[in-house]
């Protein structure tokens, strides 16, 4: 039963990383982290290739307004008053019902994903946390694990839900983080509860064909992104890819949250 | 934010911003206006960033050096060989049409998205090969994250090709002299009439 458990788990891990024969064992997370292992991310356009992901710890959950209320105390240039506009526009937080009360309810929202939160307030608080937010790389192979494999694209459940889930609106009050399902990781609510932030959004939809902006938005809209793809199934990625092509740095949104990502300095090899 | 350049210097600059021949300073020398200089900087400009960068000359600057001044920037990389030197020649093509009293207050700034390759002196050869004065035009180093940053503000898409070229927009952008974005011209294509006017009238409120 263990060897053969064993076997399954050497051959999930095998199966996406590069020369994994001799792994070690995964460092310890951090508190509220999880460890990923090593793998190989598709992205939706087979023009970028295939990418090696390295290791790195995740967050287990979205940050939560409660978490995000402790970085706006000390850090007060963040609060929803004081914020620059260049940094957030002016919903940024707007659900809040002041600067140290988290919203729209001041108790049922405190473990609830902090949303209207732009990309540079998350990388900000990723930083303080001596964090960062994850690339789209990591966010995409992260998250297209399933309830029991590291990649649900194979799996018609794990793709039905996060298909419903894009097709339910919004609730006023957002569940608390850890309410949707944890996934083969160990991360909880990568679909099902908030979009989240990516580093790298910015890099969305460019092709090397397309290098003015208006074949930026001929790729996307007309045949010609569609056919580059690499799953023509993948309803749902190309919808996290639209969403992010339409974002930028200073939006803020009512199901935009985000989580952080840690590197890992991969210890030396023991023989 | 540090400024690297002695007030000194600057002090001795500012005399000369006026007039319509240029001072053997590098671009990013050049003095701007005091009663700009000290104002509480907008909401909306990039100047609030706080990432630090290798101009072609090897100085360290901060993008409020550049406050006070109206600026012409894009990013781009050397080794681009299609879109790069079009957007070039339009900052450039652009600026011969202002008046020398305009064109002399307008600082040219490149910022590179190749972090690897574009190292000061890379940057500096090929503001020589492209005929890039250094009074003029001030050609930028950053790290891969304020790069990332920086685009990101100015809504400019890019990613680095397994070629190591880099696919990305297209934008010129225009900042007032708080930093601000004031115009920007999106597209190869795009004529620059509108952006014309937007420099002459950025320039024109510069000298209030």
């Amino acid at each position: 039963m263990n060897l053969s458990r064993s076997i399954v788990a050497l051959v999930l891990l095998t199966a996406g990383a590069a020369g994994a024969g001799d792994l070690p064992a995964p460092p310890k997370a951090p508190l509220g982290m999880v460890y990923i292992a090593p793998g190989e991310y598709e992205p939706l356009f087979k023009s970028e290739g295939k990418k090696a992901v390295s290791a790195f710890f995740m967050d287990r959950h979205p940050v939560t307004n409660a978490e995000y209320l402790d970085f706006v105390k000390v850090n007060p240039k963040w609060r929803k008053s004081r914020v620059r506009r260049i940094f957030a526009d002016h919903s940024y937080l707007t659900k809040w019902v002041s600067d140290d009360t988290p919203g729209p309810d001041p108790e049922k929202s405190l473990n609830s994903p902090v949303v209207h939160i732009s990309w540079h307030a998350a990388r900000a608080y990723a930083k303080w946390k001596g964090k960062r937010i994850p690339s789209q790389a990591e966010w995409e192979y992260a998250a297209s694990a399933s309830k029991t494999k590291p990649n649900g694209k194979e799996d018609p459940d794990h793709y039905r839900y996060i298909l419903d889930w894009y097709s339910r609106p919004t609730p006023k009050v957002m569940p608390a983080v850890g309410s949707t399902y944890k996934n083969y990781w160990g991360l909880y609510d990568m679909h099902g509860l908030v979009w989240e932030w990516v580093s790298d959004f910015n890099t969305a939809l460019v092709t090397g064909e397309s290098r003015g902006d208006a074949g930026l938005e001929r790729q996307l809209f007309c045949g010609s992104g569609s056919v580059g793809a690499s799953d023509f199934k993948d309803y749902a990625a190309f919808m996290r890819y639209a969403l992010r092509s339409s974002l930028e740095a200073d939006f803020t949104t009512a199901n935009l949250g985000f989580r952080c990502a840690k590197s890992i300095n991969i210890p030396k090899k023991k023989d | 934010m540090k400024h690297v350049i002695p007030f000194s210097l600057i002090a001795l600059a500012l005399g000369c911003t006026s007039c319509s021949t240029i001072p053997q300073e590098a671009a990013c020398c050049k003095a701007p206006l005091e009663s700009v200089q000290n104002a509480p900087l907008s909401q909306e400009s990039l100047y609030h960033l706080e990432s630090t960068w290798t101009s072609q000359e090897a100085k360290t600057i901060s993008l409020d050096h550049f406050k006070g001044s109206p600026v012409l920037l894009t990013m781009f990389f050397s080794n681009c060989e299609y879109a790069c030197p079009i957007l070039v020649e339009k900052m450039r093509s652009t600026v011969e049409q202002l008046s020398a009293d305009d064109a002399s207050q307008l600082q040219k700034v490149l910022i590179s998205f190749d972090v690897e390759r574009d190292t000061p002196a890379v940057l500096k050869k090929h503001a020589i090969d492209r005929g890039l004065s250094n009074t003029d035009w001030t050609l930028l180093h950053g790290s891969a994250d304020d790069v990332l940053e920086i685009a990101a503000v100015l809504g400019i898409r890019y990613r680095q090709e397994k070629n190591g070229s880099f696919a990305h927009s297209n934008i010129i952008t225009l900042l007032d002299r708080d930093g601000s974005i004031a115009y920007q011209l999106k597209g190869l294509e795009s004529e620059s009439e509108d952006l014309l006017k937007a420099i002459k009238e950025v320039c024109a409120d510069s000298k209030r």
